[in-house]
């Protein structure tokens, strides 16, 4: 796993206060209730500094940030460097 | 449509079909290099297709039409279609990440089954599994959609017969639609709206904001299932021919700041907003460059459908002062689904925004009476007026007795006297759909009861919160919302999640303070007691009242509500069952 996605491991595990909580690069995160609909906008805004990007509005659905794998494979598709 | 349709409309495709052909109408924006916009001839163009398709389905005058679509232009050409024709649209929420699917599925399966629909209309998209909890009637079909929506292209309609709806009257007093009342899923009590009580309202609203059909641009991520994206977001500017640019609700959720990029780049002059929207925006969307950003076009944001917190919307001023956001553009209104939407506006002249009043209060939570003080008075609270009462609209303040009852509705409580709202409007509904039982309780001799208690003062509107989830102690009114902005203010405690409730006390015949609260992380239960104890002391300082228990709890353990916010009965019922010594205090007080 790269480091990135281990950041973003640590920010939804502070994110979702349950330092308990066992979470990885394949864990769903929203269909699970482990994140929810108001912290979409955290989780998007750190996966953009983290990869350094800029994720258009109305790109990226909450199945697109389901798992920490799948939303590093939707910044590959859909994102686009930041100015 | 019929004559003299222009100047003054009987049902609202009258009023549409008086729209200039070429303006534009809606633009449905996802991001800048991706949108639609239609002109108001082509929205005609697109909802005489789909009326005609509805008609193919047999679908008459007077049908109920109901509409599970994502949010956009197919679904408002559907609604209008149905309208056409005489049907009785009524929108319902599409499921999406932020409503709890147990939630979704009963309260879908109970509001199909209410409206007894002839035709379901659903994209097909819609998840499968939630089907089988649309209630469909022996008469009742469903009609499957592609993402586009257009029906005529499904069922294979001719458009030759387009023109054809242009024929059907619409008396004024024929049911328009049946929008659901306030609730965030939209699977609520249905309200049944005339077309006249609907052109009657906005017709209000247009002269209380000063609405400009070409000037004025307004913006929009409400649902439509909700009263104020029904209304103030898609049937207003229809009547008005004013633009209007939406998102879809959950693209906004993700990219708050995208609210701001539509108005710098759409100059949109007009928007709505719920209390809570006020602070999520403007916590979250301040990282990218300021100058990207210009708030100028704005002349009405208005707060509306919660109750108003001064601080949210300092909050958002302070953060957008700097791009261009005007002073005294923030404005407030009370509304509700029965009353088709306003009740009050707050005056769009007024330089300074919505009035505001601080109080003593202490005299206020012992009295229930607003005793004007300075501003900045050590104790005061401060009071968002909700603006004037819009025209042919009365409202009565009716005290309560001392136990949080309501006296009669006859009674009237004096300025800055708090108590029950009861609405009396030439907009009132008349019922809700298929429920005379709670329609008999909600109308009594004209006059709704709107279970929020609120004060008038110089004839404006102050809107305090539900009467349900009042707090009495020894005869003082303590307002759950106060306590829970000083508890969430607190570093150990998670934003947004405290809730104070009032159990009975049968030692001292009043109710206790509870306060429950979440800690931002485990770890600091360990330090309960120091916490707790920091707790007690801002509440005093600040209110001079205490709280009986404080229950600190881990993350995740309040009850959330289908809108994502601390749910009071639900975390009450939680909370016997957790500990019960709580319960037989509750069965007495309830």
């Amino acid at each position: 796993m790269n480091a990135e996605k281990t950041q973003m491991i640590e920010y939804i595990i502070r994110r979702i206060r349950k330092p308990g909580v066992k979470i990885d690069e394949s864990t769903p995160l929203f269909s699970s209730g482990l994140v929810d609909s108001l912290a979409l906008a955290d989780v998007l805004v750190k996966l953009e500094d983290l990869t350094h990007t800029r994720i258009p509005p109305g790109m990226v659905q909450p199945q697109d940030l389901e798992t920490v794998d799948i939303m590093f494979a939707t910044v590959e598709r859909v994102g686009k460097p930041a100015k | 449509m019929t004559a003299g349709a222009e100047d003054n409309p009987t049902n609202l495709i009258d009023a549409l079909a008086a729209a200039p052909a070429e303006s534009p109408f809606v633009t449905a924006w996802v991001n800048e290099a991706k949108f639609e916009r239609v002109t108001f001839g082509e929205f005609r163009r697109r909802s005489g297709l789909q009326a005609c398709a509805l008609r193919v389905q047999e679908i008459a005058a007077g049908d109920r039409v109901v509409i599970i679509m994502p949010q956009g232009i197919s679904a408002m050409t559907v609604f209008v279609g149905a309208m056409m024709l005489g049907a009785v649209p009524a929108f319902l929420a599409y499921p999406n990440i932020k409503i709890e699917p147990a939630k979704y599925r009963s309260g879908l399966a109970g509001v199909t089954a209410n409206l007894k629909s002839k035709l379901v209309v659903i994209d097909e998209n819609f998840p499968a599994e939630m089907l089988g909890h649309v209630t469909l009637g022996e008469e009742a079909r469903l009609l499957r959609v592609s993402d586009r929506g257009d029906l005529h292209a499904r069922i294979g309609s001719e458009k030759s017969d387009e023109n054809r709806t242009q024929d059907i009257a619409i008396p004024g007093d024929n049911i328009a639609f049946i929008q659901h009342s306030a609730g965030t899923t939209g699977l609520q009590k249905g309200v049944a709206l005339t077309h006249t009580a609907v052109l009657r309202q906005i017709e209000y609203l247009r002269k209380a904001l000063k609405i400009h059909g070409q000037r004025d641009r307004i913006y929009s991520w409400l649902p439509l299932y909700h009263d104020m994206g029904l209304i103030a977001c898609f049937m207003l500017p229809m009547v008005c021919h004013t633009e209007l640019v939406i998102q879809v609700p959950l693209d906004w959720v993700m990219h708050p700041a995208s609210m701001l990029q539509v108005i710098s780049r759409h100059k949109c002059t007009l928007a709505w907003l719920p209390n809570f929207a006020f602070q999520f925006v403007a916590r979250r969307a301040c990282r990218e460059p300021e100058q990207q950003y210009d708030l100028s076009s704005i002349r009405a944001l208005i707060n509306c459908s919660e109750p108003i917190r001064a601080s949210s919307m300092q909050e958002f001023e302070r953060a957008f002062t700097g791009i261009g956001l005007k002073s005294g553009v923030l404005h407030t209104s009370y509304a509700m689904a029965e009353t088709v939407f306003a009740v009050t506006q707050s005056d769009v002249n007024r330089p300074s925004g919505p009035a505001r009043i601080w109080a003593d209060g202490g005299k206020f939570r012992r009295s229930h009476r607003v005793v004007p003080v300075e501003e900045g008075t050590a104790g005061a609270v401060c009071f968002v007026s909700s603006g004037r009462l819009l025209p042919n609209t009365e409202v009565r303040i009716v005290p309560e007795n001392g136990t949080g009852r309501s006296l009669e509705q006859g009674q009237r409580a004096a300025p800055g006297q708090v108590g029950e709202i009861l609405v009396k409007s030439d907009c009132l509904f008349e019922g809700y759909y298929n429920r005379p039982d709670l329609t008999a309780k909600a109308i009594v001799d004209g006059w709704y009861h709107t279970g929020d208690l609120g004060f008038m003062l110089e004839e404006e509107l102050y809107v305090i919160g539900r009467k349900k989830d009042l707090i009495i102690v020894g005869g003082e009114n303590i307002y759950p919302q106060d306590i829970e902005e000083i508890v969430a203010s607190h570093p150990a405690i998670h934003e947004g999640r405290a809730v104070a409730l009032g159990a009975y006390n049968p030692d001292t015949g009043t109710e206790d303070i509870i306060v429950v609260a979440e800690v931002e992380e485990e770890a600091l239960l360990a330090n309960a007691a120091a916490i707790e104890q920091e707790l007690r002391s801002r509440v005093i300082a600040a209110m001079g009242i205490a709280v009986a228990t404080i229950l600190l709890k881990p993350p995740k353990w309040i009850v959330k509500s289908t809108a994502g916010k601390p749910a009071r009965s639900t975390t009450f019922e939680k909370l016997l069952r957790e500990h019960p010594e709580f319960d037989t205090a509750s069965e007495a007080s309830r």
